[in-house]
């Protein structure tokens, strides 16, 4: 049988006193008054409502209210016609207005009433609105969200100014709730894409759901594959892009990224600078980061390949370069490889551990690691250090960081499979990969889509064309609205717009 | 001119409702089977060539590929007017189980190839390492990638197996003269029978492009013939460059990996000598998965209600126990087998067009 208030004020105070252990727990505050004529009992989490505004919206108006209030709709009438704030409401399940109290929501219970009323006050300690700190442009916006889910839809909100932009806002995890938003545009998100979101979300059964990287791991559609199936960003205007291509967002309380989904593996490679330059410059920048690419996943790999299994390829006075500089390394080619790109990875993570006072000394311990350090004390050949060196240079340059961590990963898979069966290694193993990666899905839409399978698409994939080119929007949009624009999309010399 | 290039540029679309998006669901998988299939089709058609056709004809492998045409075109019409019949479902889904011991031999066909690279790259590789990769790596990618991942998984790899192809063959710079190809009349009459009897177990990929389940329907016939002339174009231009490179030795004994790879070897420059090794390395595998799929596909339209987890392992562990047999009963067989798989390719093909389906 679901809980209920009473009409006697000390039951329901004694039942909030068993609920949020109020004997012992200081933080949860109770202050009892009268005021309309009635005993009252105020609650509130020290820290999370505003005390000014406790004064001003509900202790001064109550106090100073000549209405006398009685009976079972005091609550209601309370709301109504004392309280002066602007977002009150009254609510009969004392698990819910617990929840509310719990998310900052002040509550006052009122002797005589089986409602409580909730009244938000909110106002507590928040890091402003600063810079991106993993997502960074030369050119477009350098705001970023923060922890507060309040503060990241209201910087949504501040673009997307369109009657048809929804949020719904859910509680996820059953000890301790999260607010979690979920938000779309209505018409251009596909209804299919919200339900089957929502279906996850209420399939989730855990205590708690502290990040967007946890919710993330608890609604993808596989845990084992290799590639991240939702893109995670902190930048608000990429996240208004992925909601104007019928993308679906995923807003955590407490977590300074958003989950975009359904997305592919073109979304991962793309990066907002792409758009807010001329579509030359995104172009050409677009082909130069999937050079980056593939030369984070191949190099080490055909590198090591072509010394030990086909170094008739490589031109004599390299080959002979190489044989030289290798006679005083115990290690294997492929041993050695291992070792260099371990040791960057150890460096990149302690540089994430680090931290900034004590950048400097770890860039010089990188320094004579990955340097003539460990050249002369003939660890590692000379040439392995420009390999290993460009590997980094490559996986930087890839615009998401989990797509950048699963390429180091693929490139360690590569190496060991090059470096113990030469080309054939490498190619079953690219295939293995490309495979698996072609059988994954994001929220049932397949990842390497729209270039396998094919799907009609924008012509912004690899390269971008023009703005006025742009005409459509995502495979993963409603198809009903998959058009952006109808006519011409740019001004014309006959200076009309035409249909 | 410009302008029509401009309005060609603009971005067009016939998906603008659920019925639109879902039909091109459908030719995006049909489009990866095709492709699939004409992969298949060329790698087969190429092993035949370098394999089998090259030292037994010497210059006339251009010769034995036009041959080859014949039977090519007798199992296309067939199967263009057996799945004009119906779908594969139901009962007549049991006559493309007849096809599943063509793909053993394909599969065994390939690895093979793998097998004998490997082997020529890295003479250290155990025996047992080798065919312990060429198992294990087709059952991973199969297991992994589950239904469609490798039908998609290959449609990107269309470009660079064209590439490398043209790489590995007229742009490779090899020393080739048009002088050196002989012309078809000079060929003996037996020769010529053998030829076109070698090329028959080689051209049966092609009923793959009809028969694949869901390929029947009208998105799948849209550009099928297209899939079937690109491999039937590699083939001829593979035989052409094979006969004009330099007149083959009847001692020569060459070991398959120097065969697969004749026409790079005799490129002047070694990085294009290693395109044609990187062309067979991904060709092969990639026909092994090919063959996994499209033997996957047929046995689950067969067989519903089994498990489709044991299906690669069907295909693939039956064409890794032939590699454990003597090299020499290997080859006596296999000469005899591999032509052979015409006969079930025709068989199924009469019996579809035999059976009663529902006509289109």
């Amino acid at each position: 049988m679901p809980a209920v208030f009473s009409r006697d004020l000390e039951k329901n105070i004694a039942m909030m006193e068993k609920r949020l252990h109020t004997d012992i727990n200081n933080d949860v505050v109770l202050r009892r008054f009268e005021a309309v004529g009635l005993r009252c009992a105020l609650y509130y989490v020290e820290g999370m409502s505003s005390g000014e505004n406790m004064g001003r919206h509900i202790l001064w108006p109550m106090k100073m209210s000549r209405i006398v209030l009685n009976g079972k709709n005091a609550a209601e009438e309370l709301a109504q016609k004392v309280l002066t704030a602007p977002e009150v409401k009254t609510e009969s399940n004392p698990d819910k207005a617990v929840k509310e109290l719990l998310f900052g929501q002040t509550m006052i219970l009122l002797e005589g009433c089986t409602e409580a009323v909730m009244v938000d006050l909110r106002s507590y300690s928040r890091r402003s609105v600063s810079t991106p700190q993993t997502e960074t442009v030369v050119i477009g916006p350098h705001d970023a969200f923060n922890e507060t889910l309040r503060d990241n839809l209201t910087l949504l909100h501040r673009r997307m100014v369109t009657p048809d932009f929804v949020t719904t806002i859910v509680n996820v995890g059953d000890t301790a709730a999260t607010q979690l938003a979920l938000c779309y545009v209505d018409g251009i998100c596909p209804r299919e894409t919200v339900a089957e979101i929502k279906r996850r979300l209420n399939a989730i059964n855990i205590d708690q759901v502290l990040t967007a990287g946890i919710l993330e791991q608890l609604l993808e559609d596989d845990p084992y594959a290799p590639l991240p199936q939702m893109a995670a960003t902190e930048r608000p205007d990429r996240i208004v892009s992925f909601l104007m291509d019928g993308q679906a967002v995923l807003l955590l309380d407490g977590s300074p990224r958003a989950l975009a989904l359904p997305v592919g593996i073109w979304h991962l490679y793309h990066s907002p600078d792409d758009s807010y330059m001329r579509w030359q410059y995104g172009t050409v920048t677009r082909w130069l980061r999937l050079a980056g690419a593939f030369v984070a996943l191949y190099l080490p790999a055909v590198f090591v390949s072509l010394v030990v299994y086909h170094p008739m390829t490589i031109p004599m006075t390299l080959l002979t370069s190489i044989v030289q500089s290798r006679t005083t390394i115990p290690l294997s080619i492929l041993g050695e490889a291992v070792l260099m790109l371990l040791i960057f990875g150890l460096i990149n993570e302690s540089a994430q551990r680090t931290p900034s006072l004590m950048g400097s000394s770890l860039g010089l311990v990188s320094t004579l690691l990955l340097g003539s350090a460990a050249v002369e004390a003939g660890l590692v050949s000379p040439l392995l250090i420009i390999v290993v060196a460009l590997t980094g240079l490559g996986s930087y340059a890839l615009p998401d960081y989990s797509l950048s961590f699963a390429f180091r990963i693929g490139q360690m898979l590569l190496l060991v499979a090059a470096g113990l069966m030469g080309w054939s290694g490498l190619c079953w193993m690219s295939l293995l990969l490309l495979c698996w990666v072609a059988s994954m899905t994001s929220l049932g839409y397949p990842y390497l889509a729209p270039t396998s399978p094919r799907r009609t698409h924008n012509p912004d994939i690899v390269s971008r064309k023009p703005v006025f080119r742009q005409r459509l929007r995502t495979y993963v949009s409603n198809p009903a609205r998959m058009r952006r624009s109808r006519g011409k999309m740019r001004w014309t010399k006959k200076g009309a717009r035409e249909e | 001119m410009i302008s029509w290039l401009k309005r060609a540029a603009q971005t067009r679309t016939r998906v603008d409702n659920a019925a639109a998006m879902d039909k091109e669901r459908r030719e995006g998988l049909h489009l990866a089977q095709r492709n699939l299939c004409a992969i298949l089709l060329a790698v087969q058609l190429l092993l035949w060539l370098a394999l089998y056709c090259y030292d037994r004809q010497r210059q006339s492998s251009w010769q034995s590929a036009l041959l080859a045409l014949l039977p090519l075109g007798v199992l296309a019409v067939l199967w263009y007017y057996a799945a004009k019949k119906g779908p594969l479902a139901g009962g007549r889904a049991f006559a493309g189980l007849l096809l599943i011991p063509c793909l053993w031999l394909d599969v065994f066909f390939c690895m093979a190839g793998c097998v004998s690279l490997l082997e020529y790259y890295i003479p250290s590789f155990p025996f047992y390492g080798r065919l312990l990769m060429v198992t294990v790596f087709p059952l991973a990618t199969a297991w992994l990638s589950r239904s469609r991942g490798i039908a998609y998984g290959l449609y990107p790899l269309k470009y660079f197996l064209l590439i490398a192809f043209a790489l590995s063959t007229v742009l490779s710079g090899a020393d080739v003269s048009p002088a050196r190809l002989q012309p078809l009349a000079v060929l003996p009459l037996p020769a010529m029978g053998q030829g076109l009897y070698a090329a028959a177990g080689a051209v049966w990929p092609v009923c793959l492009l009809f028969l694949l389940p869901g390929m029947q329907g009208p998105e799948g016939k849209s550009r099928r013939w297209i899939f079937l002339l690109i491999p039937v174009a590699l083939m001829l231009i593979w035989a052409l460059w094979m006969c004009m490179l330099r007149p083959w030795q009847p001692g020569d004994a060459l070991v398959p990996a120097q065969k697969l790879t004749a026409i790079s070897q005799y490129s002047g420059n070694m990085i294009m000598s290693q395109l044609g090794t990187l062309l067979w390395t991904t060709a092969l595998p990639a026909a092994i998965l090919g063959s996994v799929y499209a033997a996957c596909r047929l046995l689950a339209a067969a067989l519903p209600r089994c498990p489709s987890a044991f299906f690669p392992a069907v295909v693939i562990l039956p064409a890794a126990a032939l590699l454990l047999l003597p090299a020499q009963t290997l080859t006596r067989w296999m000469d005899i087998l591999l032509p052979l798989r015409w006969v079930p390719a025709l068989a199924a093909g009469l019996l579809l067009l035999l059976m009663p389906g529902k006509e289109r």
